[in-house]
């Protein structure tokens, strides 16, 4: 079994998407919640004209976490010609639906309705937007807010998602390198969350790795085809740390910035401390020296190993260095595909 | 005209040749005094301007020089030329741009032959040798008519019937005259097979085959035929004659054709023949007063034996009782078939139950006669019908119906080519849980001309069918090859007629050239030239799925090895990796 093979496996074990089954009830949580937005608004008279899911649930680069909820990125869309001018009024009428369906914690926070589920492992956040044309604006604004900071803001989380799950600009095999570049999404994030403090972890944005990652990927496919993620990961991870993400903030500290790639343009780590950067450039370059050191292992066994120390428990390493055993078949998980080939 | 000459004069007079230009036959000649060997030769110009060819140089009085190699004696208003072949022109270009040069090179190749005969009187005599048949051709009255078509296996004293052209034929094997055992190993539905069961070539007489030990160069004249005759029947070797006298002294005919062979060099053999005619029957002739009342005449023979036919073609005798199975006889394994037949190998067994139909003219080796019947069927009889020794049956199966009634193992290779990646993986499946021990090469091509595939499974052998078909992201057994050029999932049938109307497009080169990779791959492991399972593609263009929006693969992007074999087993493959 190739080391692809491992990471393939790997890859299986942490990813989680909107139809898995351990989603499920979530998304049943998550339906039943829409429903009654969806009423609540009507009866306001801010009939909601679109929803959709936004975040890595919606780009396909969702994982599963060791100990935090589920999360739901949930929007929606009420017409601007009938949305309020002040936008914490639509913001309230989440918040009472939340609160009426026993939710704890529910909060209107700045960018967003947030609440955690009673009795699941269940967190949700709600954005609303106002859209005119193809034009969306946020809802910002706390309920301690005052009148100058509850505004609509300029907004394109479609674009956004558009942005991340482009393959365009790949010549060849498209689908199978925006493949392996959300596997890499998912392996960062996972290494995020082993070599983060719980604390600063959460700083470490997943959006914020997920466009460096994107703007950074080096695809790894050889002229056969064969793709080899290791190699991707390194050469992904080595253009981030040689971009111009981290500034120098003197004393061997750094500050981060990724700049949203649509409106408002703005600095998805404008608030995160020198700690956060300063930790996050470390850890990258120690991510570096161990994708290497990996890379220039010959044993299977020890690259499992470098890369468990990275990933956590879930890279599993082989018992021993090669089998004799007949491998169990993998079978391909599409029922049907279709093929150009012919004779 | 007179001008070059003099400028050809010149120039050769000024390298230090001795030229002159007289008067022969009414023109101007430029003559060359020479001395080769101490003898005096004398070269005329023939070839005339301009000089696309190299231009000949005739000898004058060749007799005083003797019988040479690569020259032959002519008479032209009484004077006899010696014509000297120099070169085979077709192998030269001409710098028709500088005829000075060219001339000086002629005569420089003409001299150094002529000097290379005189000098070398070994090599002169093995030349005439090996150019004993064309020698021959010259003294045949029909010279440029039919030969004689000899069917021998063997270069051994024997009897054989001679049969006639079929009447009213002006072309095709049955307008020759044909020798051949009765024995022979034709297909049961060639020509000439057909036209002896129905009758339609009468036996006209019968040949001898008098194998020569001891070969003497051609006669140069007809009148010298009756003399070079008798003194190779007197040469012959003693258990040669001596059973030549005891089997076929009492014959009596009044015709009788003569095969001679004998090697010439380099164990290379020739063939020629000799017609005896007499006005009343009598025995072979075989004393100069027994020859008098009989009239012999030289003729051309052509080999037609399976090793001289197959050789001749570039094909392998080796080849031939190896058993191949061709599954699916469509535009890329009827290709496959055809070549494989080429090749030299008779007993294909082709496999298909699908019907030929308009819809496969233009990319399909069969004629528009064949519209309506089984392709596997037809296939074997076009096959049958061009190669006379082709033994190709067919079977109107399907690949697994096939699979399960053969016996699959009797065979040397097994070749699919449906098209079908579903069906290719199930057989090699059912070979593998069946532990049938045989080879097999699956070919298909992808549509708009991007590129054909094919890879060779080789038991034994690391890497097989399924390795071609591992996913390179994940390392599980995947549904579509990983050698493709085209991405899946997307709509590459074109349909201008709804349902079951639908094709891939791609024209018949493309499907011929899959065929003729995926023939080849065969034929490098018939021949034990190929020893490991490989995998080979030919890579075509993208202009045609940039029109339609097709999206390809890395692999297409970055592949650079056509028709290179390049090792097929994948460490993921669950068959291969223990």
């Amino acid at each position: 079994m190739s080391l692809q093979n491992r990471f393939s496996k790997f890859h299986d074990k942490i990813k989680l998407g909107q139809e898995d089954d351990a989603y499920r009830e979530a998304r049943s949580k998550d339906q039943n919640i829409l429903d009654e937005l969806r009423t609540e608004f009507r009866s306001a008279g801010f009939p909601i004209i679109d929803t959709f899911i936004q975040g890595s649930l919606s780009t396909h680069t969702c994982i599963k976490h060791p100990i935090d909820d589920f999360d739901i990125d949930r929007a929606i869309v009420i017409d601007a010609d009938n949305a309020p001018d002040d936008p914490v009024v639509v913001k309230k009428l989440v918040l009472k639906i939340l609160e009426k369906r026993g939710f704890k914690n529910a909060l209107i926070k700045k960018p967003c309705v947030t609440a955690d589920y009673m009795n699941l492992n269940l967190h949700i956040d709600i954005v609303i937007y106002r859209q005119r044309g193809d034009q969306y604006e946020l809802a910002v604004g706390k309920l301690t807010s005052s009148s100058e900071n509850r505004v609509w803001s300029s907004a394109e989380p479609k674009k956004l998602i558009e942005h991340i799950n482009n393959s365009n600009q790949y010549i060849g095999s498209a689908d199978l390198k925006i493949q392996q570049f959300k596997r890499l999404v998912r392996f960062t994030k996972r290494w995020r969350d082993e070599k983060f403090g719980q604390y600063v972890g959460k700083k470490v944005f997943s959006i914020g790795l997920t466009l460096m990652l994107k703007d950074s990927y080096c695809p790894s496919i050889n002229d056969d085809g064969k793709v080899n993620d290791l190699q991707s990961l390194r050469d992904t991870v080595a253009a981030i740390v040689n971009a111009n993400y981290f500034q120098w903030a003197g004393d061997a500290k750094y500050k981060v910035s990724v700049i949203l790639p649509v409106s408002p343009y703005r600095n998805i780590y404008e608030n995160s401390s020198v700690d956060t950067g300063t930790q996050l450039y470390n850890k990258l370059n120690t991510l570096l020296t161990k994708l290497d050191l990996a890379i220039s292992e010959v044993s299977l066994k020890k690259q499992c190993e470098i890369l468990q120390g990275l990933f956590g428990d879930d890279f599993e390493v082989p018992e021993k260095e090669s089998s004799n055993s007949a491998r169990k078949v993998a079978y391909s998980s599409a029922g049907v595909v279709g093929t150009s080939q012919g004779a | 005209m007179r001008s070059l000459l003099v400028e050809i004069k010149q120039y050769l007079n000024e390298k230090g040749y001795s030229c002159s230009i007289n008067q022969v036959g009414g023109c101007d000649r430029l003559v060359v005094d020479t001395t080769i060997a101490n003898k005096v030769v004398q070269l005329m110009l023939a070839g005339e301007q301009p000089y696309y060819k190299l231009p000949e140089f005739v000898l004058l009085n060749p007799a005083r020089l003797g019988r040479l190699a690569h020259v032959n004696t002519y008479e032209y208003s009484g004077t006899t030329y010696g014509a000297v072949c120099v070169n085979a022109p077709e192998s030269l270009s001409v710098n028709y741009e500088q005829p000075l040069l060219v001339v000086t090179e002629s005569l420089r190749r003409h001299i150094a032959l002529i000097e290379k005969c005189l000098t070398y009187p070994i090599w002169n005599n093995e030349e005439l040798l090996r150019e004993f048949y064309s020698d021959w051709l010259r003294n045949c009255v029909s010279n440029g008519s039919k030969p004689l078509l000899a069917n021998i296996e063997s270069p051994t004293l024997q009897i054989l019937s001679v049969y006639s052209p079929v009447v009213g034929k002006n072309y095709g094997i049955e307008s020759y005259h044909m020798v051949h055992p009765a024995d022979c190993s034709f297909s049961d539905i060639s020509d000439i097979h057909l036209s002896m069961i129905k009758g339609n070539r009468k036996v006209s007489g019968k040949a001898i085959v008098i194998p020569i030990e001891r070969l003497t160069p051609a006669p140069t004249r007809f009148e010298s035929l009756r003399q070079w005759y008798i003194e190779t029947v007197s040469d012959l070797s003693s258990d040669v004659l001596g059973e030549l006298k005891k089997k076929y002294a009492q014959w009596r005919d009044s015709d009788f054709w003569i095969l001679f062979t004998a090697i010439t060099v380099n164990d290379e053999r020739t063939w020629f023949a000799m017609k005896l005619s007499c006005t009343s029957k009598k025995a072979l002739p075989l004393s100069e007063e027994k020859l008098s009342t009989w009239k012999l005449e030289a003729l051309p023979v052509r080999l037609f034996n399976q090793e001289n036919t197959v050789r001749r073609g570039g094909g392998s005798l080796s080849l031939a009782d190896k058993k191949v199975a061709v599954i699916g006889v469509g535009s890329v394994g009827s290709e496959i078939a055809h070549k494989l037949s080429a090749a030299g190998i008779r007993n294909l067994t082709l496999v298909d139950p699908d019907i030929y139909e308009i819809n496969n003219l233009y990319r399909h080796i069969l004629e528009q006669d064949w519209v309506g019947s089984s392709k596997s069927f037809a296939v074997s009889v076009a096959l049958q019908r061009q190669f006379p020794w082709s033994r190709a049956k067919y079977q109107f199966k399907n690949l697994m119906q096939f699979a399960k009634e053969a016996t699959l193992e009797s065979f040397d290779l097994i070749m699919i080519a449906i098209g079908n990646p579903t069906q290719e993986r199930l057989f090699k499946q059912y070979l593998i849980n069946n532990n049938i021990e045989v080879s097999i090469i699956d070919s298909w091509l992808e549509g708009y001309g991007v590129g054909g595939h094919a890879v060779l499974d080789i038991f034994g052998s690391q890497g097989c069918l399924l390795c071609a078909y591992v996913c390179q992201e994940s390392g599980a057994r995947g549904l579509v090859s990983n050698m493709n050029f085209i991405e899946p999932n997307q709509v590459t049938m074109k349909n201008i007629a709804g349902c079951g109307e639908q094709f891939i497009s791609y024209g018949a080169a493309s499907s011929a050239q899959t065929g003729v990779m995926a023939t080849n791959l065969a034929i490098r492991y018939l021949g034990g030239k190929l020893t490991e399972s490989c995998k080979v593609s030919w890579k075509g263009h993208d202009e045609d799925t940039v029109t339609d929006n097709i999206k390809l693969t890395h692999r297409f992007y970055n592949f650079s090895h056509s028709l290179e074999c390049i090792p097929l087993c994948d460490e993921d493959c669950d068959v291969c990796s223990h």
